[in-house]
């Protein structure tokens, strides 16, 4: 009798309206969870990432922008979830402060370190379909990864009610997977720091789009150009008379 | 005195119900009939080719019990080995262990703690338990006797249930297999031993008070063998030579006459029997701590069937841990080989450790199995034993049931069974949480903690820009690659450890990637000592603006 009023949560459950192409649908924001740049809620099915499923961010490059891209909804997860925020082998060391800057609770962040390629898949899985985690970011290991497992693991995001994100290289777009949203991330040729360029390859709801510049901000900058350029130029007179720094590099 | 105020049904059908009810005394007796048996089933992996064998259990003067096969098969009680081999050649037999009986008999009992504070072990085969005060918490006599059937099931134990206003009352109509209570249907009818015969049903009964009518016309047609050691073997063939083989003949008779007959061991009995003398039986009180082990009978080399008996002790030590509202923090399995560990080769030591204290059997056993895969395990494996290294009290909402995804519910704390889970399979340094903590220089402005650590207030977490990603160590880079968008920020820092005397510009790779960069500088102590025009640094990179 518990069953009956939680029935329409239940992640088995398919809803006709999940394929239906409703102009509304971003404004339905109760399943998904809103990217926090209005121009990109548009686009996504249920006008957000996906709130139980696996999506992919396929990226050469790190530092163009591609965990402020997500900032915005690990901050309402993390603020509205008792669960997880599962970072699994991450390629550098997520860095608390800028963290909590952002408004994500650190003391909900995970990090789990595998030793190979099967512990990372299996850990992943299990953060997934236990229902342990709120959202799940994992860097994979390219070559060994397998179409299956990205079905089992989309499978196990649904279950566990998990936004997953799986960070892949832009080599990637070329294979087969099941994922239900991939995104493409390039930065901007223009060198602008405060935007950077997605290509939605896979969607719900939707043809993949072109490339599209979006405006990621950048609030770090603070100081002005001149103050930046004068200190550069201390620092390059400094360095040339101690004439070591280019031992570097 | 409970017992005395309570009194016979027939003394309470005139009764009218009192203003306000003093705590009902409901007493349930609990037979065992297969004990024997089944703490030699426990043994055994179970196969389903051996369940439909003929087995016997004997002691000093033949077979003393055996299953439905080999009752069907013909042998009798009291028949020699030699005999009931002759019946059926594909004969299971076992030695009788009284002393294991009656461990076995005091877990159960232990186990049946979570239903009452009340739970003795009178007879050899019997547990008591004055349920009265728990009817209304486990919704009624019958649901609580289902409750127990079915717990007793799960520890491997076909069991009788009947309900009475006296100890050994309820035993006698245990014993005598009379169903007064509908949920005692573990047995089908033609498994109860030939101790007694079922002389009726007193039909279900919907209160306590039924209880006590159904049960006393219940009890006077039970046979007079059902008092178990109560009456002797010769008092009873004298009885039944005088006509008297039922209780209600016997309770007919004047006691005091009966008394001086049959001596005041008798008399006594029957007066607690009726509940007109107190039946001081002596409540257990529960270990106060776990610790229980499996001997197999044939020696185990594969894992997955080591989980059989690792599912019996875990079932046990659940029951143990919900009797004592307890959860579990930390385990220790052990696996001793074939021969004890006495030839040189030793037995295995896995520990199990839990983030929230546990007492579900599957999550335990989830953990366990997991430390069990990395484990060294003896290749011949004999006995198991589990003993519980911590524990500690669990509050009520831990408790509470799952709700439909898994999750607790209600619950503020972060589900531990994910971080146990990882921990197991790939070990404790696998896994890491976040903290914040006060210092300017950046590298020890976050720390590792471990995830179950509590949390504190975290630290105000720093205005100046930082990036997301953080390389440890710093790498050294050309900076010509680099084109500085801000900055400086000087952090100078440390001098009581490690000294950072940096300036931290943002610059953008022409990747397009936003960086953290830095160089070293001399710290104004050591500037001051040497010549200034030294001051100089190479430059790093130490994070991504991602």
């Amino acid at each position: 009798m518990h069953i009956q009023p939680r029935l329409p949560d239940h992640p088995d459950l398919w809803r006709a309206r999940e394929l239906a192409t409703d102009p509304n649908r971003h404004l339905n924001s109760t399943n998904n969870h809103s990217t926090g740049f209005d121009q990109f809620d548009e686009l996504l099915h249920g006008g957000g990432w996906p709130a139980a499923g696996l999506m992919e961010l396929l990226c050469d490059v790190h530092g163009i922008g591609e965990l402020r891209l997500l900032a915005s909804a690990l901050t309402r997860v993390s603020r509205n979830e008792a669960r997880w925020i599962t970072w699994i082998n991450p390629p550098f060391v997520p860095y608390a402060p800028a963290l909590a800057r952002v408004g994500i609770d650190v003391g909900k962040v995970l990090v789990i370190h595998p030793k190979s390629h099967r512990e990372a898949l299996w850990a992943l899985e299990q953060a997934l379909k236990t229902g342990a985690s709120s959202a799940a970011l994992a860097w994979l290991d390219e070559s060994a990864l397998t179409t299956t497992d990205i079905r089992r693991l989309q499978l196990a995001a649904v279950t566990g009610r998990t936004w997953t994100t799986l960070f892949r290289p832009a080599s990637a777009a070329d294979k087969a997977s099941m994922a239900e949203l991939r995104i493409l991330v390039e930065s901007e040729p223009a060198g602008r720091c405060d935007r950077l360029a997605f290509t939605i390859l896979k969607r719900r709801g939707g043809w993949p789009t072109s490339r599209i510049a979006l405006d990621v901000g950048h609030a770090p900058i603070r100081r002005e150009r001149t103050v930046v350029g004068e200190q550069l130029a201390f620092w390059r007179h400094s360095h040339a008379n101690a004439g070591g720094y280019r031992t570097a590099s | 005195m409970e017992q005395a105020a309570a009194r016979l049904p027939r003394d309470r059908r005139e009764q009218t119900a009192p203003a306000f009810a003093q705590p009902t005394v409901l007493w349930y007796g609990v037979r065992l009939p297969y004990l024997g048996l089944e703490i030699f089933e426990r043994r055994y992996p179970a196969r389903p080719d051996e369940r439909g064998r003929p087995t016997v259990l004997m002691d000093g003067k033949g077979v003393s019990l055996m299953n439905v096969p080999a009752r069907d098969a013909g042998i009798a009680l009291g028949s020699t080995l030699a005999t009931a081999r002759s019946i059926t050649a594909d004969l299971r037999h076992f030695n009788r262990d009284t002393d294991e009986e009656q461990r076995r008999l005091r877990l159960l009992a232990e186990a049946a703690y979570r239903y009452s504070p009340r739970v003795a072990m009178p007879a050899e085969d019997c547990l008591v338990l004055d349920a009265g005060a728990s009817l209304k918490l486990f919704g009624g006599a019958e649901a609580l006797a289902a409750s127990l059937l079915a717990l007793l099931q799960r520890l491997g134990h076909a069991a009788r249930i009947a309900a009475a206003s006296t100890p050994a009352a309820s035993m006698v109509l245990a014993r005598a297999g009379i169903p007064n209570i509908a949920a005692d249907r573990s047995l089908q009818p033609g498994d109860v031993p030939p101790t007694a015969d079922a002389q009726g049903s007193a039909g279900i009964a919907p209160s306590p008070d039924a209880y006590f009518h159904a049960s006393f016309d219940a009890l006077r047609a039970a046979p007079l063998e059902c008092a178990g050691a109560e009456i002797e073997a010769r008092d009873i063939e004298r009885l039944a030579n005088m006509g008297i083989f039922q209780f209600g003949q016997l309770l007919d008779l004047p006691r005091d006459e009966l008394g001086a007959r049959f001596g005041v061991k008798l008399q006594d009995y029957l007066a607690r029997l009726a509940g007109d003398a107190p039946d001081p039986v002596r409540p257990i009180v529960p270990r106060e701590k776990f610790s229980s082990s499996l001997h197999l009978i044939e020696s185990v080399s594969d894992r997955e069937a080591l989980l059989f008996p690792m599912r019996r002790l875990v079932s046990e030590l659940a029951t143990w841990l919900s009797a004592k509202q307890l959860g579990v923090r930390s385990l220790t399995w052990r696996f001793e080989p074939l021969g004890g560990g006495n030839d040189g080769r030793d037995g295995c030591e896995l520990t199990a450790k839990f983030a929230d204290p546990r007492l579900d059997a599957k999550g335990i056993l989830a953990v366990s199995k997991l430390e069990l895969e990395g484990a060294e395990v003896p290749d011949e494996v004999m006995s198991v034993r589990l003993a519980v290294a911590a524990a500690e009290p669990v509050r009520p909402d831990q408790v509470g049931p799952a709700d439909l995804f898994g999750a607790k519910q209600a619950s503020e704390g972060l589900p531990m069974e994910l971080v146990d889970l990882i921990s197991a399979r790939l070990g404790r340094d696998a896994l890491q949480g976040l903290a914040l903590s006060d210092d300017h220089r950046p590298e020890f402005a976050w720390t590792p903690r471990s995830p179950n650590a509590k949390r504190g207030t975290p630290p105000e977490g720093s205005f100046h820009p930082r990036p997301l990603w953080l390389f440890e160590p710093p790498r050294p880079i050309d900076i010509d690659h680099f084109r500085c968008l801000s900055g400086p920020e000087r952090i100078e820092s440390g001098w009581w450890g490690e000294i950072v005397a940096r300036d931290y510009f943002i610059a953008v790779h022409g990747s397009g990637a936003q960086c953290w960069i830095y160089a070293n500088r001399k710290s104004g102590a050591e500037r001051r000592s040497e010549d200034s025009q030294n001051a100089q640094g190479a430059w790093f990179l130490h994070g991504y603006f991602a």
